[in-house]
């Protein structure tokens, strides 16, 4: 049995997954600190 | 009163945005000069070196006033977002700098302070009449019974309407505070009776003292220059030289003109020349909140308990170590470089093992290529099960310490957590299938794996289903620390059920993978880890700057 297509899978839905949660809470955190120095300056 | 404590608070906003924090601590000296504050914080506690820091604390102190009417609740309810939100005001404040310098003599600043007069008229402390001023006359007078009208004080602040929740009881104690007159500063009581402090009637609002005066009794006691030995009274030069009770039977006697014998006259008082007449006794009023009813019955009526107000130790001038990092401007200052640190270092680790565990180490002998899912599964376990346990201990702070961002980053981790403990179950079930042959086996290691993702589902939507974003629910904090007791059933699983998954591999004692195979699995595990902790920083940053936002848009919609 070739083993590579189970590694490939494996790392690229670890890699993938991290990466993806990653880059969410990323710009999660850029939209919401964005948005909240918006409103300071409004104000 | 209510209305004045938000004054206050609004003032030091205003005054921390005007990058004016000199001129703050004055304002709130001058305000508030009382040595226990009336609004629940030592303002010795708030002075300092430390600059604009203490300017943070006491606008913090300031807004919590809101809601916070004494320093001696164990338990206090606070609004956390505007807390938040004064603090990154404070913060601009900081990086704009101080726009009066620290010299201003404080008449300046009152006559820059006095610019409103609404406000004027709800922060005159200082100026306010003494309660009750023991003048010379008075020191005639044993065991005077006094009324101490307490209320109408200006120091004594208050919310009536926080403390007479349904499902709280508060018990009011006057304390005497004495201090010369003119003078805000403290003097020690004639004797620690003085210093007592006096229950307050049981059961009545604020609004009912208003119609019955408090009447406490002053036990003056002073201090005897005719006491001791003829040696000691030389020595002591006509200074005091000990206290004795002007309550005795024989003291009153001595003045009735009873006489007594030498020995009497000798223990007796001379009260009126040798203590100090120019003593004011000043009441404040503190609360305790009881907190009675269940958490849930509480929380329907309203009544929000969320910590030990965290910024300012009531033992010592600096708060605890653990309290110093929920402030959310000292938390930031560590947690904005932090980020990228962890996000880039972690990629950096995370490329060089998982370079290295595809091309620079050779085949298991036993599993072949397959062996390499190791570099990846392992990790993702690892942050699986450490991600809990992080989650459990933030869900103890929480319960126990009430640290206010607690919740916040148990929050932060649950999502991460369940990512990678789905793809530990993933990899797994890849590896498996070339290795035992099939994708699933419901043995131990592979069942609580799959238990932990459950519960991680189970944080995750009990999280969500309160409408609090900064904190999570009691309920959920519980729910968090007793999912911690799968964490040991899962190291202890491939223990006590052995079925396909293989033993410990790397123990305390020591591995049983060769180092040739091992070596790129220390980079993944501490890289996957640095990245763990930058996503965990993201959402906690997230977090806040939303809850900041809710602040503000509540703060503009209120205006």
């Amino acid at each position: 049995m070739n083993h590579w297509p189970f590694i490939i899978a494996a790392y690229v839905l670890t890699l993938g997954g991290t990466g993806g949660v990653l880059l969410w809470a990323w710009l999660a955190m850029r939209a919401a600190e964005t948005k909240s120095d918006e409103l300071r300056r409004k104000r | 009163m209510a209305e004045k404590v938000g004054a206050v608070a609004d003032k030091l906003v205003e005054r921390a945005l005007a990058g004016n924090a000199s001129a703050m601590r004055q304002f709130l000296d001058r305000t508030m000069p009382m040595p226990r504050g009336c609004i629940g914080f030592d303002l010795p506690d708030l002075r300092g070196p430390r600059g604009i820091a203490d300017a943070q604390e006491a606008l913090i102190v300031a807004v919590a006033a809101r809601q916070v009417p004494s320093r001696d609740a164990d338990y206090v309810s606070m609004d956390w977002p505007q807390l938040i939100d004064a603090m990154w005001d404070a913060e601009e404040a900081e990086r704009k700098g101080p726009s009066v310098p620290a010299e201003t003599p404080p008449a300046e600043a009152h006559a820059a302070d006095t610019g409103d007069p609404a406000l004027d008229g709800a922060l005159r402390p200082v100026e306010a009449e003494p309660i009750v001023t023991a003048s010379a006359d008075a020191n005639h007078e044993i065991n005077r019974e006094i009324q101490v009208r307490a209320w109408s004080h200006p120091a004594v602040l208050f919310d009536e309407t926080v403390l007479q929740g349904p499902h709280q009881r508060p018990r009011r104690w006057l304390r005497l505070t004495w201090s010369r007159v003119g003078s805000d500063r403290a003097i020690a009581p004639p004797s620690p009776a003085d210093a007592r402090r006096v229950r307050l009637p049981k059961g009545e609002k604020a609004s009912a003292c208003r119609a019955s005066p408090v009447t406490v009794t002053l036990e003056r006691r002073s201090r005897c220059l005719n006491s001791g030995n003829t040696a000691e009274r030389r020595l002591n030069g006509g200074r005091p030289c000990a206290e004795c009770d002007c309550r005795t039977g024989r003291h009153r006697a001595f003045d009735r003109g009873a006489g007594g014998s030498h020995r009497q006259r000798r223990a007796c008082c001379r009260p009126i020349t040798l203590i100090p007449c120019d003593v004011s006794v000043t009441a404040l009023v503190e609360h305790r909140i009881e907190r009675l009813g269940s958490m849930p019955a509480r929380r329907q009526s309203g009544h929000r308990t969320i910590g030990r107000f965290p910024f300012v130790s009531r033992s010592s001038k600096t708060p605890a170590p653990m309290h110093a990092f929920a402030n959310p401007t000292r938390f930031l200052s560590i947690a904005k470089p932090l980020t990228p640190w962890l996000a880039y270092g972690g990629i950096v680790l995370i490329a060089i093992g998982v370079v290295a565990g595809l091309f620079f180490t050779p085949p298991d002998y036993l599993q072949g290529e397959s062996v390499r899912i190791l570099y990846v599964h392992v990790p993702a376990a690892w942050l699986g099960m450490g991600g809990w346990t992080g989650l459990a201990i933030a869900s103890l702070m929480q319960i126990v310490w009430r640290h206010p961002l607690a919740g916040v980053s148990a929050r932060a981790i649950a999502v991460p957590g369940a990512l990678f403990t789905a793809i530990c179950l993933a990899t797994g079930s890849i590896w498996g299938r070339p290795t035992w042959g099939t994708w699933w086996e419901w043995d131990g290691r592979l069942t609580s794996m799959l238990i932990l993702l459950f519960l991680y589902f189970g944080y995750i939507a009990l999280a969500n289903a309160s409408e609090e974003r900064t904190t999570v629910s009691r309920a959920t904090a519980i729910f968090g620390l007793i999912g911690a007791v799968n964490i040991p059933i899962i190291n202890r699983s491939v223990v006590w059920w052995k079925s396909l998954h293989q033993g410990p591999s790397i123990t305390l004692k020591g591995s049983t993978i060769d180092m040739a195979i091992l070596w790129p699995l220390g980079f993944t595990v501490l890289g996957f880890s640095l990245v763990f902790g930058a996503i965990v920083l993201m959402r906690m940053r997230a977090i806040l700057a939303e809850a900041r936002v809710e602040a503000r848009m509540r703060r503009l919609a209120e205006a």
